[in-house]
């Protein structure tokens, strides 16, 4: 079943695109968290994060007459967002061949603070150190998946990958992640 | 069952995918401890991955991103009234041309008619000015190149 686009997305969209800069206000207030923890979790830093969370919603801009306005935004803004974070991943790999496998100069500031780390629970340590393992493409399979509400196929759509091949990675990763979680989950019980 | 096939299940119950019957199996299966520990990994799984941070992004970048997007709109919308603007001049501009260019045609004394300047729409004034124009510019009949340089 195809899903709908909510009220709140119809009338934003429609708002959007009569140049109501108050929709545009509310578009970037109600997706930022999203896009912003997506373009995270993928880049692993957070200066690169806000550069990607910028460039998405420019893009946002200038592709709205493309916005299927039949399908919720969700999905379509976690594209966007998903291809800008590909592109920079992508771009940063070449730089790095280009220098031939010279160290980035950018420090790795991760994606939680220090301060954030010390109160980390065991179980949210492991978490993170986990994600930190998996593939940009996998961790964002997994934010689109749990943390955004996404379904396979909305997750399917937003990174263009078959619904079949979104289901395995996302078992897999799971099943991976339930592995290390197990002797947490034992000892807490 | 595997440890795999169980998690999918408790999955698919979580999220609602099994039917009435199937959910009600499953709520008994869950009575045995190692289900039960399964279950639980699930949850917790879920529940940390929900809670993933950030929450937010920081003010100040969505402040920075609300202001250009702003701008953006605004200068949307006033290109969007020049080229309306414009777009209402050139059809007025179109229009008074095409309007003038039969009178325009018929004066000039060289209109040859033809299907392509007939089809115009205003070729009829073209032809109701013919006459006229005929009189205000008479055109000779011209002598052949031989004629003129042989001076006949």
């Amino acid at each position: 079943m195809t899903p709908r686009p909510s009220d709140e997305d119809a009338q934003l969209s429609r708002a959007c695109r009569h140049g109501d800069s108050r929709a545009w206000s509310r578009l970037v207030r109600r997706f930022s968290p999203q896009v912003y923890r997506l373009a995270l979790r993928m880049l692993g830093q957070r200066q690169e994060a806000e550069d990607a969370c910028q460039e998405v919603f420019v893009r946002i801009h200038r592709s709205f007459d493309t916005y299927d306005a039949t399908r919720p935004l969700s999905p379509w803004v976690s594209r966007i967002t998903y291809n800008v974070c590909l592109r920079r991943l992508q771009r940063a790999a070449a730089r790095r061949e280009s220098q031939n496998g010279a160290i980035d100069e950018r420090p790795d500031d991760g994606t939680r603070s220090p301060e954030e780390r010390a109160s980390m629970s065991e179980v949210e340590q492991v978490l993170e150190g986990y994600l930190d393992q998996l593939s940009a493409q996998d961790r964002a399979l997994l934010v689109m998946r749990y943390r955004d509400g996404l379904s396979d196929a909305e997750v399917a759509e937003a990174t263009g990958m078959p619904v079949g091949t979104v289901k395995t990675r996302i078992f897999r990763a799971r099943a991976r992640l339930r592995e290390r979680l197990a002797p947490l989950v034992r000892a807490e019980t | 069952m595997s440890d795999e096939a169980l998690m999918e299940r408790c999955e698919a119950y979580l999220e609602g995918a099994l039917s009435g019957a199937e959910a009600r199996r499953f709520e008994r299966e869950l009575t045995l401890e190692e289900n039960a520990a399964v279950f639980r990994q699930v949850l917790l799984m879920r529940q940390l991955l929900a809670e993933l941070p950030p929450d937010a992004a920081p003010e100040d970048l969505v402040a920075r991103i609300e202001a250009e997007l702003i701008g953006a709109v605004a200068d949307d919308t006033a290109k969007e009234k020049r080229e309306r603007r414009m777009s209402r001049l050139s059809v007025a501009l179109w229009g008074t041309s095409w309007a003038l260019r039969g009178p325009a045609m018929a004066l000039s004394g060289n209109a040859t008619g033809g299907g392509r300047q007939a089809l115009s729409g205003l070729g009829t004034v073209r032809y109701a000015a013919g006459p006229l124009a005929g009189r205000l510019a008479p055109e000779r009949p011209r002598k052949p190149l031989w004629r003129r340089l042989l001076g006949m």
